[in-house]
């Protein structure tokens, strides 16, 4: 037995000393006086009748204890988890909680939903109005007018969730509840993506999934030319 | 070129030695047309094997035919052995075993998953249920039964290590000069323990008064307890 | 060197003693006491064991220490035995740098190691913007029969450095961007000839134009304008929401901190004072000051401070008490860069409100959105209105793709504004 400065066999839990000293007790009694041991085992002899009654409860025993830690191993064996170093730290992507704000399937709750959907709508509400007042060279409130009307894209989905008010568009059109049936996007997400897409346009800002890749060069134009 | 995750499986070396010791028991409780049978499953479970290492390197429809000859072979060695069985007492004596070592196979088997410790401790556990029973049907000698016992430990040993090293340091590490000084370490153990009780068997004659036995039983019963690891 | 602990991983041993004795005893069976006897031994082993105490040394080797932006980079870690007892069961995984990825190999080693004997194991990152420093690495120890557990750090503060040198910061001021240094306006004793006065009573005979008295007659007063250094206090955005970046990328975080370093050599370089804070989970402030040994001094904590640290926080105190601390630090002519992503509207508020103080502030800005569709093309177009929202307040922005080095952002940012 070694003596390790672990907390949890620095000091043996009482159970285990005592019943090493009764092991070695009997150990040593065994040795040392037959006599006592004798009249022990005679007297327990009487009360079981046989020896063999006796030394089976006493192997029953072994054997139930020995079914228990064979079931309780695993639960006690512990390792070091050392750390995962191979893959660069992990974090989200910039927009990420955008997308899972969208994807949130509380947006989903006819009514309790409503909070979640508005919050959406209005990230998207502000993004298009500065963007449009930037583009047309128009004061925001011209800006915030044209997406009112949904004149400001073509997209149609788009134009029609940020002129209404949140909720007024709930019977969403025949492509948005497919998206949902065929189980790709929530009906938030789908229109939170059109008019992303739709806003992007008109900012110039070339998506990397539709292929052409320059965006940051046509958005940093943008500002030049506004400064 | 992309990021290398950790693939955390089993270490190759003591898993392949966990699963060949433990049939290795089996084989040797196992009786007639009984080994014969186990031989055939075993033969299969290397197939399977080779098919699943195979398939890694990308060669899917020849691990396909491997993995799927090694699996016939597997029925087949139990069918020949559930149907020429010398007797019920072999057929229950060697079931566990015959089970077992499939599934200590599949805890360490290094294709999917980082292993399963209670896999390895049901496959190794079945394996020495057949040991138990060999020695409840004195189909085997005391030697036999004192080697089979010390070679169980063995093969749990090393099953246990190969997903915990699988598991901190994955299967690229380099691990083998570990691997061999533990298994080498845990083989020397049993290899004294067995010396050890043989000697003792040989030198001691006389049999110890039953009070005598009964206090000792009491006792070791308690201090096993009380150093349990 | 954490406590040993125990693995518990021969408890099965008993299970094997118990239930072979017991079997032995209720069936009358004496040879399966023998198996006992072995499973008794195995119980013994398990505990006669003692746990390992490592004494280990680490050494890493870098095939190129100052590479390229996605450069691969070979490392050799050898960890020494410099204990005087043998380790038989070591597991070694090395602190590759959070930002970096390993592209070949495995930083993860098991080995056996006699007393002196060292183990070298090799694998490859690749290599990306940024001062990238190792973390320690964890060694697992166990004793022979794997009883015991000991686990412990071992550091050599290796570091990648892949950045290159930048010329100037961008700074706000009249001259500094030609001349690389500030001087303010207050007229003294200095070196630079600034203008003529009348003479005053009070003035030093020294500083009086006797040139111009002698052909003239009119006694004046030189006055020399004052070489003054402007104090640069350097902002690393470290708050929670600008630990970001498109998958396996470094994050934003990494990037600024990179610069930071850079620019704060710049800054001395051109005899400036540079000073050191933070936005993020922890406040840190380091006194401006001069010389390249403040510079280091300013790398030192960029890599060792908290609030720098590689790993996103958890949370982070509010920014509007953060800047009110700054802001109290600072003294009359103190200038500001702000390194950030610009990822959120509370970092152009808090911008906004040190110019509205009179505290001229500057930002650069890590590009780290990736405009790939849904809520990533949306940061990037909100991105581009901060941009826009800081320029309108007066201040100045550097965009910076850290695809691109950083001294080219700078020099072209100069460039377009002169």
């Amino acid at each position: 037995m070694t003596a390790a400065p672990s907390t949890e066999n620095r000091v043996a839990p009482v159970g285990r000393v005592l019943l090493g000293l009764a092991g070695i007790l009997v150990l040593a009694v065994a040795v040392v006086a037959d006599g006592p041991v004798r009249g022990t085992v005679n007297a327990l002899l009487t009360l079981f009748g046989s020896e063999y009654l006796l030394v089976a409860v006493i192997g029953l025993v072994a054997f139930v204890v020995g079914v228990a830690a064979f079931v309780t191993s695993r639960e006690a064996a512990t390792q070091a988890a050392p750390p995962d170093p191979e893959r660069a730290v992990a974090v989200p992507a910039p927009g990420e909680s955008f997308d899972e704000m969208a994807a949130d399937w509380r947006c989903l709750l006819p009514g309790a939903g409503r909070e979640h959907r508005a919050a959406v709508q209005e990230r998207l509400h502000r993004t298009a109005v500065e963007t449009v007042a930037v583009s047309d060279d128009c004061a925001r409130e011209t800006a915030a007018r044209r997406v009112a009307e949904g004149t400001w894209t073509a997209d149609d989905v788009a134009a029609a969730y940020l002129a209404e008010p949140t909720d007024a568009t709930d019977a969403t059109d025949e492509e948005g509840w497919f998206e949902l049936l065929v189980g790709r996007q929530t009906p938030t997400q789908y229109r939170a993506e059109r008019t992303v897409s739709a806003i992007a346009d008109v900012a110039g800002v070339a998506q990397r999934d539709e292929g052409a890749g320059e965006g940051s060069e046509e958005a940093d134009g943008s500002e030049e030319a506004d400064r | 070129m992309s990021a290398q995750p950790v693939r955390r499986r089993p270490a190759t070396s003591s898993g392949t030695l966990a699963v060949l010791v433990a049939s290795g028991v089996a084989l040797v409780l196992g009786s007639g047309a009984v080994r014969t049978g186990l031989a055939i499953e075993l033969a299969g479970l290397a197939g399977i094997a080779t098919g699943f290492t195979v398939w890694r390197r990308e060669r899917k429809r020849w691990s396909l035919v491997l993995a799927g000859l090694g699996f016939v072979g597997c029925l087949v060695g139990v069918v020949a052995f559930l149907g020429r069985a010398p007797g019920p007492s072999a057929a229950i004596q060697s079931l566990p075993a015959m089970l077992g070592v499939p599934v200590l196979a599949a805890a360490l088997v290094p294709v999917r998953g980082s292993g399963s410790r209670t896999l390895v401790k049901l496959g190794v556990g079945s394996v020495f249920l057949t040991v138990l029973l060999a020695g409840f049907f004195r189909s085997a000698t005391p030697d036999v039964l004192l080697g089979a016992t010390a070679a169980s430990v063995v093969a749990w040993d090393a099953g246990e290590q190969a997903i915990g090293l699988g598991e901190q340091l994955g299967r690229s590490a380099t691990t083998w000069q570990l691997e061999l000084v533990h298994v080498g370490a845990t083989g020397l153990v049993a290899v004294a323990a067995v010396g050890g009780v043989y000697a003792t068997r040989t030198v001691a004659t006389g049999t110890p008064s039953f009070a005598g036995f009964t206090a000792t039983a009491v006792a070791l019963l308690l201090l096993v307890v009380a150093l349990r690891p | 060197m954490t406590d040993p602990s125990p693995t518990h991983r021969w408890r099965g041993v008993l299970a094997v003693t118990l239930v072979a004795g017991g079997l032995a005893l209720v069936a009358k069976r004496p040879a399966l006491l023998s198996s006992a006897v072995v499973g008794v031994v195995f119980v013994a082993y398990a505990r006669v064991t003692s746990p390992p105490s490592p004494t280990l040394e680490l050494d890493r080797r870098l095939d190129e220490a100052s590479p390229s932006h996605g450069d691969q980079v070979d490392v050799r870690t050898t960890v020494r035995n410099v204990g005087d007892r043998t380790l038989f069961d070591l597991r070694i995984v090395d602190g590759v740098p959070p930002a970096l990825a390993v592209v070949e190999g495995t930083p993860r080693h098991g080995t056996v190691l006699r007393p002196g004997e060292a183990t070298t194991f090799s694998y490859t990152v690749a290599a990306r913007r940024g001062r990238h420093r190792f973390e320690p690495a964890t060694v697992v120890a166990r004793d022979v029969g794997g009883s015991w557990e000991v686990e412990v750090q071992i550091d050599d503060g290796t570091t990648v450095d892949c950045t290159t040198d930048v010329p100037a910061a961008p700074l706000r001021g009249r001259t500094l961007e030609a001349v690389g240094r500030v001087l303010a306006d207050d007229s003294g004793a200095g070196t630079e000839f600034h203008q003529t006065r009348e003479y005053r009573r009070g003035d030093a005979l020294s500083r009086v134009d006797w040139n111009r008295y002698a052909s003239t007659g009119d006694l004046t007063t030189i006055e020399f304008r004052k070489e003054q250094a402007t104090r640069v206090i350097l902002v690393v955005d470290a708050r929670p929401v600008a630990y970001r970046a498109p998958e396996g990328d470094p994050h934003a975080v990494s990037y600024a901190v990179a610069a930071a370093g850079q620019l704060a050599r710049a800054i001395v370089d051109n005899r400036n004072h540079v000073g050191l804070a933070a936005f993020g989970r922890e406040p840190c402030w380091l006194e401006p000051g001069t010389g390249r040994n403040h510079a280091l001094r300013v790398q030192q904590r960029l890599a060792d401070h908290a609030a720098f640290g590689a790993r996103p926080p958890d949370d982070a105190p509010a920014v509007a008490d953060q800047a009110k601390a700054l802001q109290a630090r600072l003294e009359n002519g103190d200038q500001l860069l702000v390194l950030s992503p610009l990822l959120d509207d509370e970092v152009v508020e808090t911008v906004r409100r040190f110019e509205a103080e009179e505290t001229p502030v500057s930002v650069l800005s890590p590009d780290v959105t990736d405009a790939d569709g849904g809520g990533r093309t949306l940061a990037r177009i909100e991105r581009d209105h901060r941009h826009r929202t800081l320029r309108r307040a007066g201040v100045r922005v550097v965009d910076w793709d850290p695809e691109r080095p950083l001294s080219v952002a700078v020099t072209d940012a100069m460039g377009a504004q002169q």
